[in-house]
Parts: structure tokens; sequence; C-alpha cells
């Protein structure tokens, strides 16, 4: 049922054009960010339009946003994408322009100018910090930062990375803490043959981390990362899980009656925690040199510098107690607090969206812009699709429908006049006009398509997929060659 | 032979059993290629043909068939955009288990049901 439901809605909103569009302008459409958010709304405008030019603006000289620099580099089959977002980049309706920095090179205001339409879908550029003392020592990074590292992420590409720790923390307990810790214990045999830079491959090789703990506020019951990632865990070669057993005794009594996904979740945790290992799986245990722990229901207070007081030695942590029901339940500190003896700590709480422009229902809470089903409230002809609108949660299957539901909305709109479309519009012409006059000159898809051939070239010398191009100069050099 | 269904496999190999046992009323008419027709459930009917053999999704791509967001990881079990829904009875006929990534994987679908 739930199924029938869902696809109704998504068929419900495909429609067909209008005649009132002919005698109107060619809707010109612009898309604030290449990621699948912004790629998934520029396949349904084409597809549901048939006359709609999209230009996709990027603010780094390559496309496809967290495809390329975050989702992990171990999980290539779901960078797979590519190929769709390719298509639609090929078509003629379509143009890539990377390279512009909407807010600097080109301003919101221009672009409402120069265009009927705007989907913003530049995701979430920052992290949400600890607000603890010692955050700001040497070995704190946030996640993302460590995540933009091993994928050639060019801000993030100088990292420095102190590896030659015993102990990880990692604060939090999604898919990104979970991607990170991995990353952290994979061997290196099979680390070699994914994307990850070979400067970074370098580190990773002299690393000296055996132990990675998860850390969250609540309990297992609360746990943000999927089944897939936690399996993946459990089978690590050269890696087993030390688990409490008594933090998951309570599990068993909570699993019945849970939805399927939550329950498939947690009954792989409470096995891993609680039951004897089948032999192969328990032989393979007792020979793993590393360890993954998750520990529940503390709190970061403090981060404990070492004798030099620039190192980090440690994690102060507050024990917390739950109050509340269900998804309600919240942590709350108490006075007991304990140490976590670590030598980096990478904080994982969540990703958050940055304003793009001030006239902008910009909620700085949630980090997102303030939008219903995805029209930003108070601007007609603004969308937003992705993690800009959502919040960061879900696969990219969620970011999918995102973008689809996105991209119809806006063609509808187009379509009942919602949107008008019955002034002559500058499009890209009028940016490049402005662009121009500042030396820009932004790079396209075939440009990208250059820069792509010379890194897949190079990765299969070193049997990898590709190595990426890590200094922006060099990529835009390399893409107008 | 009629298919309803939006959406393609998650499976290879729950798939090719699929058709498989779809095909076998006409596996004696010599016939290589099988019609499969497609229906969204805005009452949109696509009618093509594939192989024996084939799975949804590559029928659907060889025959640019006009359904909304499928393969997003192109047949690699690392999405959950295709995924199927069976009978009762005809989930029964398939023999090989689901694998546990193969359900983790359809934990995250849209529309989840048992079969």
């Amino acid at each position: 049922m739930l199924l029938r439901l869902g696809i109704s809605r998504w068929a419900a909103c495909r429609l067909s054009t209008s005649a009132a569009t002919s005698t109107a302008h060619v809707p010109k459409v612009c898309i604030v960010g290449s990621g699948p958010a912004g790629f998934y709304a520029a396949q349904q405008i084409i597809k549901s339009h048939e006359a709609a030019e999209v230009d996709i603006y990027e603010k780094l000289p390559v496309p496809f946003g967290l495809v390329r620099y975050g989702v992990a580099p171990d999980h290539p089959e779901v960078k797979n994408c590519i190929n769709t977002f390719t298509q639609t980049a090929s078509k003629n309706r379509v143009t890539f322009l990377g390279n512009i920095d909407i807010g600097s090179d080109v301003t919101f205001s221009q672009l409402r100018q120069a265009y009927h339409a705007i989907i913003l879908a530049y995701g979430n550029a920052k992290d949400r910090k600890l607000d603890i003392p010692g955050e700001e020592l040497s070995g704190v990074l946030s996640a993302r930062q460590f995540v933009g590292w091993y994928n050639g992420l060019p801000e993030d590409a100088d990292l420095k990375v102190n590896l030659d720790v015993e102990s990880v923390a990692v604060v939090g307990q999604g898919n990104v803490a979970l991607d990170v810790a991995r990353i952290l214990l994979t061997p290196m045999d099979m680390l070699r043959k994914t994307d990850i830079p070979e400067n970074v491959l370098a580190c990773l090789d002299k690393s000296q981390v055996k132990y990675v703990t998860l850390i969250g506020r609540r309990g297992p019951q609360n746990v943000a990362f999927t089944i897939k990632e936690l399996r993946e865990m459990v089978n690590l070669p050269g890696c087993r899980p030390n688990l409490i057993a008594g933090d998951y005794q309570h599990l068993k009594d909570l699993i019945p009656s849970l939805p399927r996904p939550r329950k498939r979740l947690l009954e792989l945790l409470a096995k891993t925690a609680l039951d004897t290992p089948a032999p192969a799986l328990a032989s393979a245990w007792a020979s793993a040199q590393k360890e993954w722990r998750l520990r529940f229901l503390l709190s970061p207070v403090e981060v404990l510098a070492g004798a030099d007081g620039q190192t980090v030695s440690g994690l102060k942590l507050a024990h917390n107690r739950l109050e509340g029901d269900g998804d309600n339940q919240r942590a709350v500190q108490t006075e007991e607090t304990e140490s976590l003896e670590c030598g980096l700590i990478l904080r994982s709480i969540g990703y958050k969206g940055v304003p793009i422009d001030s006239s902008l229902p910009f909620d700085h809470r949630t980090g997102t812009i303030a939008n219903d089903n995805g029209r930003v409230k108070g601007h007609n002809g603004v969308y937003v699709s992705g993690w800009i609108g959502t919040g960061p949660v879900g696969v990219i299957l969620s970011t999918m429908t995102s973008g689809f539901t996105s991209g119809k909305m806006l063609v509808a709109d187009i379509n009942s006049g919602q949107v008008d479309v019955s002034s002559a519009r500058g499009g890209k012409e009028e940016v490049l006009d402005i662009l121009s006059k500042k030396d820009k000159k932004p790079v396209t898809f075939s440009d990208w398509n250059r820069l792509d051939k010379f890194e897949t070239e190079i990765g299969a010398k070193l049997g990898k997929p590709r190595e990426k191009v890590t200094n922006i100069q060099k990529m835009i050099d390399i893409s107008h060659d | 032979m009629f298919l309803s269904s939006h959406l393609c496999p998650l499976s290879y190999s729950s798939l090719s059993l699929f058709l498989d046992s779809l095909s076998s009323p006409l596996s004696c008419l010599a016939l290589p290629w099988l019609e499969i027709t497609y229906e969204t459930t805005d009452g949109k009917k696509f009618t093509v043909q594939g192989k024996e053999g084939d799975n949804l999704l590559d029928i659907v791509i060889n025959n640019d068939v006009d359904l909304d967001g499928f393969g997003a990881c192109e047949g690699t079990l690392a999405c959950s955009t295709c995924h199927l829904i069976f009978k009762k009875e005809d989930f029964d006929r398939i023999e090989e288990p689901s694998t546990d990534e193969e359900l983790d994987m359809l934990d995250l679908a849209y529309g989840l049901t048992d079969t």
C-alpha cells in the first residue's frame, strides 16, 4: 500500500507541458550546486518540460558534489549515478558551469534577474561543533574535513592528520561516523584499490590506529547509522567489535515491537554484542589486531590536552540519562564523568547548510532554508532540493526523491503561471557577461571530461579507479588545456 | 504476460528466477524474446521485449522505457530505487533466499513489504 501511495504521488506530478508555454518565452532555470540534489532536479525538469533550459552552477571546477567528495571511496557502486548525471549534462538544454561561486562571483539577486526560476541545491557546507573547551586543539577534526581529506576535496586535501596515535574517538553514531571509522580500520590492500589520493594512502599506511570508539549521547536504540554500514563493520577483515554486553540487554524486549528496518538493525547490533559468533567470524575476530567500540549515554564536555598543551590526550565525557519515550527520548547530562584516552577526535554530529544570500529565509538552528515541500517560503520561483532544504538526512534515494519533487513542482508552477515566463530572461549569457567582466572563466562539462580522463588514466596506472587532482588551479588548468 | 511494476529488480538472482518462471510456457514455443509490459500507477503501459535471462532494469534501459526514478546504482545492489513487490505466492516460488546485504538495502526502500 505504501508503495502505491508513493508512486501515485510521483506519477501525479508528471505533468505534460501546457500549450501556454509555446507562446511564452523559453523558461530559463538555474540550479545552484551540482551534486545529486542538483542533477536529479535537472533531470526531472528536462524530462517534464519540453523547452526549459537548465544551467547548473557549481563552486568547484568539478561536478557531482558529495557523490565525488562524500560517498565513501570503498563504496564505488554508489557512485554509479554519475553516469546518469553525465547523460543529463550532455543534453542540449543543460549547461554545466563549474568554478562559479554564487554569492561572490555572481550574486543571488543577479541570478534572480537572469532566470525565471532557481533551484538551490548546494547542500551542507559546514558541520556542527561540540562547543566544548579544547575543541581548537590540532587533534580535533571534523569528520566532514576528514572525509574531504580522504576523498581529495581541495579545501581539505592538505589537512594535517596525525595518525601516529593508537586510539581515536569519533563523536557521533551516524553513517559518516561509521564511514570514517571504517576507513581508519580497513586493511591497506583494500584501500589501495579505491580512489583515496596517494598522499592520504601514504599517511594511512603509517597509521598506528588500533582502536576507534564511536560515542553517542543516547542509547543503542537511538543510533543513526544504517544496517549496511553496521554489517560492514561486523565483517571488516582484521578488526573486531568490542561492545559492552550490558548496553544491549534491554534491546531484546524492545526489538519485537519495532518496524522492520529498525528491528533488523538492532537485531544485528544485539546479536553482535551478545551472541557467540559463527566459527569463521569468531576466529577472524580472535586474530584481529584492531577494534571498533560503541559507547552510549555520553556527552563530550572537554578535550584533554597532552603535556605539551597542543596535542590531544583524551576526551572527558559526562554520563547521560535518558528522559522520555520513543523518538522523543533525550539525553540529560549528569554530574558523573569519565575520561577516554585518545590521540585524535573526529566530531561527526551533523552537517549544516550556510545561507547564500541574506534575503533567503534561513533557519540557523537547523541549517536549512525554510521551504514548503521544496518551494522557498516568500520567494516565488525559488526552490530547494536535497540537504539545503531537508537537513543532512537520508541516502541517495532520498535526495533523488527530493530532486524529482522540486523539479516537478517547478515545472508545474511554470505550467500554471505561478512562475511568470512572459518576459524574456538573459540566462547564462547574462551571467557569463558578468563573469567575463571579472575575468572569471567557467569550467564546462567537456572541460570536466578532460580532467576526468586525466584522472582515470593516472588511476589506471596505479590500479585504482582514478587519482583525483586536489589543487583547484591544477584542476582548472587541466580542464582548460 | 503482464507485470504490474513501476520498479526494477534489486537482485539479479531473484529476477532471473522470476523471468524464468514467466518464460516457461513460452519456451516450449521456442521464442527467444519475451514481451514485458510495464504499467505505471497513472495507467500508462509500456510493452517492450526482452530476452530470457535479462533483468527488468536492463530491459527498461535498453528500451528507453519512460519510468521515473530508477537505477541510481545501475543494478549493483547499492541502493533501493529499484525493487520488486511480489504476490505472496510468486514470492514463495523463488528458491534462492534473499541475502542479508539485499535485505539491508531493502530496509531503506519506499513501501517496504515482506515480499
